[in-house]
């Protein structure tokens, strides 16, 4: 939320959208459909223009009154229900089938962002990237969707070449992950994907470093964030779903200094979730620059379709919106590393990389 | 091999802390005969306290510590003993719900205070040689550092020395006989309250020092710290539940078999089984439920408090209350708005409650899995219509089936188990599925993340899916109250309040629990299904199928008063709470309040019945009834309840004990004992208090059948057979300590006597009763009824009636049944002198017309001088004497025996004699 409101302070300053100042209607669903869906339709009778939905659990609880609003829905989710998804390595596209694997993006969805599938891939690449060769994935115990990705990451390993050495399950509960750092030292990995919340992948590297391991913790996306770049000394990497904070190109110093400047901190701001978010705000805002004296959700959904090969200066991989056409799932992402609490994205500045490789 | 030895030295760290949770919690239910689930809770608690004085207030952990652990968990201790003396007075449900509530309050208070504690709040390592730069030592590949030795030195002390304590001291004696008699204890002259308030504080210092130990290593997370301490029932089954040295030693076998099961499925890419190790713990917990003996896992206490009473409105007046809630369900969608969506998961979950109230409050067995029923059918309709694209409806049928023999399944150790090991294998089962099951590919494992729901025609509209889920709660409700006034309903009710009676009425109780288990499965899997329609996706995290949720909805269901189904829509209504206090910690309050009030009403065992001025103000909306005309003409009654029977005073369709002998323990206390009861007269046995005859009972009637000896019924060796099954052959007994089904009525009682028999083992039998079974049973309970004069009783609830009129309850019921030879136990004790001698009558009358036999065991000499053609007198578990009433009188062996009893008992005696 701070970061979106930083946003539209910053926007409204220069004179809004077109004229038009930005207001915002948050609502914090905490991880309860009933509440979300009630909220929904509390928001929806306020007559929005956008639907902004950021790493929200129960967004899948939400996609049929979100499909059924006809308003623009933004965001950086992972529910296929909403942003659809692929994985490359198993050649699973999105269908429209109700049957198939992997729903597409609703029609009013414009994913900016890697969707789910290619989060897995990034990773893999992302590994490779550094030079890993053996990997693992450490997930939690508790959720069925933390192991979900273990194939997809397998199938990627081999894709790539690398040795995927499987999944151990991971229990918050747990007092002590020795045993599995032990599993991963004797099985030389090098590159541990945490597929659990970050408190517990901090935990696991510390008794990790305690067992002798010295790889890296693999992380991707919305897991990018605090609870785990802040533990001391810690080797992650893998890839972004979004712009990396960190870097200097023009572009990304505005984010920094326009959220400094709004009293956001670093910590708040260091996550491709606020990038994400900073990202769809600023593609709606481009799309809208001719907004109307009376703007209406079909004009702003309407605007979004003329968004072509749009890269906000390099803030987002291309994307281009077609009205009738299902947005295309997004296999982009910037590859990052963190050693001794340094970020770098191999690639350098704003550089992102796709996955299969774009021609 | 030697890959391995590194995972059992990490395994033994863990284990160490899993033994040390395990050891208080056998401590306590050693002393108390209360299974704290809670005691992660209890943990939770010290931690939290920890927390606070250690980070937020800055303090020298050593102050932090000793008042967490030496301050805080005597004083929890106290608080749990205050509790756990009101719970063992209550019925086993309550003594759960009674620690599982503090199971949903712990974790959410601790939430209130630290809201950030839900991602985990880091602790330092506090204790001496944390330093693991310095403090570093390699055994088996394995780093060890200073501050896991430390711990695991102070968890054996404190093991080793409470082993001491309970085994070799005089207060260790007193802590094991505080559950076995205290009223020896209390004679003693040592208080067992005392003794148990003593166990209870070593108990939650145990769990405190669990906690605070490990803190640093898991972080104040309360949903993780109060589920760590479920791996210590893994151990505490180890242990046999009574063991404190195995059970730490099982703590330890815990650890072990985790990371060493974790390294094997690992390293052979087992991925079907990834889930194994963290489910480990409650896999051995299951296990050990099934194969430990049935004698380890029996009740501590036998004694339980009566359910409350239960009033029940006019038909009239239901049927009204029924129309308008309908009414006023149908219109919220007129008027919710917005809140619609917490109006129809409300719905969803009075569904789920309906299902679990089936289970608890009707049949008195305990689920902690009902969420995870509910999960299986989602994901099962999802396969059916959008996998093989079958219609909605048949889908949803077929989603409610699945999820029967799972049910079944959940039921094979609830043939076994009842109460609290009943509730441990449950929980241990959604914790497995959740674990080992959801993450399978054809369970919530999907590459499109979640499996999607559809609703009935597509629609999308919320309106739509409200009325769906309307109605199939509606549909719901109405087959709970029909299974509640059918013949299943009785037999459930009746299996709740006395099992043992039912048993010795003809019922197989295992037949009863799986049926039932089976049918709340089915309503549990639609009520899943439902609130995965709602939600439109599910997946392996949706938190309507957790384990979690299922305590929470056993919480909500104790909460609710009333009977089925208005409980259901009381509990339903919780979940629109948070629609009109939409604050951000208006879920932790909300749980703070379902276990804080169910803990409340669990301590008072149940809700009480509604005061008298309600009960006659909403009475009047009822049509005046009369009361149904009971036969009172003894024989007519004798007609309706006659069965053919063989030649008076034949002993091949009588009783015969050959040298029986029972022991418990190292006391023998039936030595050698044969007798004989013949059909077509009435065989007395008689002695003194403690002279074993109900234990002869007990073994003939096949309610203990680990005797030696042999017991022939109709001339057939019964003794290996169950008690149902000698109650179908003909034998019935009446008990000592009465054996009612309080909350059923008088007549729902004596219908049970002769219905338990006729539904058997029958799975449809037992469901639902045949109109001519309907109308046997209908003149077989008024008839007996009649026999022994309390037809005007029969709208009374048993439970309110006086001992004298229980007694004649009893009777009757025995009465209705088709028995050949009924095994009276004391049936005058509590009749005054005019009922006693009509109640000779009734034994007279009975035996001259039915030609069944009766062996009467009576304290009342006169009665048994002058309704017993033949008298044993047993005294030490052995008989001394075998005669006629007038051989008896006469006998100074018999005056001998009994004047060893009380003086009391020797003067009535005389009198009787005289």
């Amino acid at each position: 939320m701070v970061i979106a409101k930083a946003w539209g302070d910053y926007l409204n300053a220069k004179g809004g959208i077109n004229g038009h100042p930005v207001t915002f209607e948050f609502a914090d669903g905490g991880g309860d459909a009933a509440k979300a869906q009630s909220q929904l339709v509390d928001l929806e009778a306020k007559n929005p223009v956008a639907w902004l939905l950021v790493s929200s659990s129960t967004e899948g609880a939400l996609g049929d009154a979100l499909k059924a609003s006809g308003i623009a829905v933004l965001g950086v989710g992972y529910s296929p229900s909403i942003w659809g998804g692929s994985i490359a390595a198993f050649k699973l596209e999105c269908s429209t089938d109700p049957g198939a694997a992997i729903a597409c993006a609703l029609p009013n969805a414009f994913p900016i962002a890697t969707t789910f599938g290619a989060v897995v891939d990034e990773q893999v690449i992302g590994a490779q990237a550094i030079g890993a060769k053996i990997l693992a994935t450490a997930a939690c115990a508790e959720i069925a969707a933390c192991s979900q990705a273990q194939p997809v990451f397998a199938a990627d390993a081999a894709a790539l070449g690398l040795t995927d050495t499987g999944v151990v399950k991971i229990s918050s509960t747990a007092a002590d992950y020795s045993a599995e750092c032990i599993k991963f030292v004797q099985d030389k990995v090098d590159f541990v994907q945490i597929s659990a919340a970050g408190n517990v992948g901090a935990k696991m590297w510390a008794d990790c470093k305690d067992q002798g391991y010295t790889g890296t913790f693999g992380a991707s996306a919305g897991s990018v964030n605090g609870d785990l770049i802040n533990v001391k000394g810690i080797a992650l990497a893998g890839g972004l779903n979004a712009f990396p904070w960190w870097v200097d190109d023009a572009p990304v110093k505005e984010y920094r200094n326009v959220l400094t400047a709004a009293g956001v901190t670093k910590n708040q701001y260091s996550s491709p979730t606020m990038t994400g978010v900073w990202s769809v705000l600023e593609l709606f805002a481009k799309a809208n620059a001719k907004l109307s004296v009376s703007p209406t959700k079909a004009e702003t959904l309407a605007a979004m379709y003329t968004i072509k090969d749009e890269t906000l200066n390099g803030l987002i991989a291309p994307v281009t919106f077609t009205a009738g056409q299902l947005a295309s799932n997004r296999a982009c992402f910037w590859p990052y590393s963190l050693k001794d609490g340094v970020f770098t994205n191999p690639l350098g500045g704003l550089k992102y990389q796709c996955y299969p490789p774009q021609p | 091999m030697s890959d391995v030895l590194p995972y059992i030295v990490t395994g033994i760290i863990s284990g160490i802390i899993y033994g040390l949770a395990g050891s208080g919690l056998v401590l306590t239910f050693k002393t108390s005969g209360i299974f704290n689930f809670g005691h992660g809770a209890v943990l939770t608690a010290s931690v939290l306290l920890f927390y606070w004085l250690r980070v937020t207030l800055k303090l020298d952990w050593k102050i932090a510590f000793v008042a967490s652990v030496f301050v805080a968990g005597p004083l929890l201790g106290l608080v749990m003993e205050f509790v756990a003396r009101s719970l063992s007075r209550q019925r086993t449900n309550m003594k759960i719900v009674g620690t599982v509530g503090l199971m949903v309050m712990v974790p959410a208070l601790c939430l209130l205070f630290y809201p950030a504690s839900n991602n985990g709040l880091k602790v330092k390592r506090f204790l001496p040689f944390s330093n693991r730069a310095r403090y570093k030592w390699r055994l088996l590949d394995v780093n060890i550092f200073g501050d896991q030795l430390l711990t695991a030195g102070i968890a054996v002390v404190a093991v080793v020395a409470l082993y001491l304590l309970f085994r070799f001291t005089r207060l260790g004696t007193s802590m094991r006989a505080a559950v076995d008699d205290p009223d020896l204890l209390d004679l003693q002259g040592t208080n067992p309250v005392r003794v148990r308030r003593l166990a209870w504080m070593l108990g939650c210092v145990f769990a405190a020092l669990s906690g605070v130990l490990i803190v640093p290593l898991v972080g104040l997370q309360p949903y993780s710290l109060t589920f760590l301490a479920t791996y210590a029932f893994g151990a505490a089954a180890i242990g046999g539940f009574a063991s404190i040295p195995i059970t730490f030693i099982g703590g330890l076998l815990v650890g072990v078999a985790q990371d060493v099961v974790g390294y094997v499925v690992t390293d052979r890419k087992w991925t079907t089984l990834d889930g194994l190790p963290d489910a480990l713990p409650f896999v051995i917990l299951f296990v050990v439920l099934l194969v430990l003996p049935k004698a380890k896992l029996a009740p501590k206490s036998l004694s339980e408090a009566r359910p409350p009473l239960q009033w029940k409105g006019p038909p009239e007046l239901r049927i009204a209350v029924g129309v308008v809630v309908l009414g006023a369900l149908s219109l919220v969608p007129s008027f919710a708005g917005a809140k619609l969506a917490f109006f129809t998961f409300g719905l969803c979950q009075a569904i789920l409650i309906l299902s679990l109230g089936l289970l608890v409050k009707t049949s008195g067995q305990v689920s902690l899995c009902q969420a995870t029923f509910a999960g299986i059918s989602a994901v099962a309709f999802s396969q059916f219509t959008v996998g093989l694209g079958l219609p909605w409806l048949p889908a949803l049928l077929l989603a409610g089936l699945v999820a029967v023999p799972v049910g079944a399944l959940v039921a094979l150790p609830a043939i076994r188990l009842h109460g609290i090991y009943l509730a441990l294998a449950t929980f241990g089962f959604a914790i497995l599925m959740q674990r080992l099951f959801f993450p399978q590919t054809w369970m919530f494992f999907t590459f499109g993340g979640s499996r999607k729901v559809p609703s009935p025609f597509g629609t999308t509209s919320t309106t739509a899916r409200y009325y769906v889920v309307l109605l199939a709660l509606v549909l719901t409700a109405a087959a709970i109250v029909l299974i509640s006034q059918s013949r299943l309903g009785r037999v459930l009710r009746g299996m709740s309040d006395t099992q043992t009676a039912m048993s010795t009425l003809g019922l197989s109780t295992s037949v009863t629990k799986i049926i039932v288990f089976c049918i709340s499965a089915f309503i549990a899997g639609i009520g899943g299904v439902m609130y995965g329609m709602v939600l439109t996706n599910v997946d392996g995290s949706t938190q309507a199928f957790q384990p979690f949720n299922s305590l929470v909805l056993i919480a909500i269901l104790t909460l609710a008063a009333f009977r089925e189904p208005w409980y259901a829509v009381l509990a339903g209504l919780t979940a629109v709470i948070p629609a009109f206090f939409d604050g951000a910690r208006t879920p932790q309050v909300l749980n703070v309040g379902f276990g804080f009030f169910a803990i409340l009403v669990a301590m008072r065992g149940g809700h009480p019945p509604m005061v008298p001025v309600l009960q006659k103000f909403f009475g009047r909306f009822g049509r005046r009834r009369q009361i149904a005309v009971v036969a009172t003409d003894a024989t007519d009654a004798l007609d309706a309840t006659a069965t053919p029977t063989p030649v008076a005073g034949s002993l091949a369709g009588g009783l015969v004990v050959h040298r029986l002998r029972v022991k418990f323990g190292g006391l023998v206390a039936v030595d050698d004992v044969s007798l004989t009861a013949p059909l077509g007269t009435i065989t007395g046995l008689i002695g003194p208090n403690g002279a074993g005859k109900t234990t002869i009972f007990n073994a003939c009637s096949g309610i203990n059948r680990d005797v030696i000896g042999r017991v022939l019924f109709k001339g057939t060796d019964v003794s290996t057979r169950p008690a149902p099954v000698r109650a179908r052959m003909g034998l019935g007994r009446t008990f000592q300590r009465m054996e009612l089904c309080d909350s059923l009525n008088v007549f729902d009682n004596v219908a049970l006597g002769s219905e338990c028999a006729t539904a058997g083992r029958r799975i449809l039998g037992q469901i639902a009763a045949p109109r001519p079974e309907k109308r046997a049973t209908l003149a077989a309970a008024h008839s007996a009824l009649g026999l022994c004069g309390i037809g005007h009783l029969i709208e009374q609830q048993a439970g309110a009636l006086s001992t004298g009129e229980r007694r004649l309850v009893e009777l009757a019921r025995c009465l209705a049944g088709q028995f050949d030879l009924l095994l009276l136990d004391e049936p005058s004790s509590g009749l005054d002198r005019a009922e006693t001698a009509l109640f000779a009558d009734v034994l007279e009358r009975v035996v001259a017309e039915r030609c069944c036999g009766i062996l009467l065991v009576e304290h009342d000499m006169s009665l048994v001088l002058r309704v017993c053609s033949n008298i044993y007198v047993l005294d030490f578990g052995r008989l001394i004497f075998e005669g006629t009433p007038s051989e008896i009188a006469a006998s100074p062996i018999v005056r001998a025996a009994y004047l060893g009893s009380d003086a009391q008992e020797i003067h009535e005696f005389e009198q009787d004699m005289a």
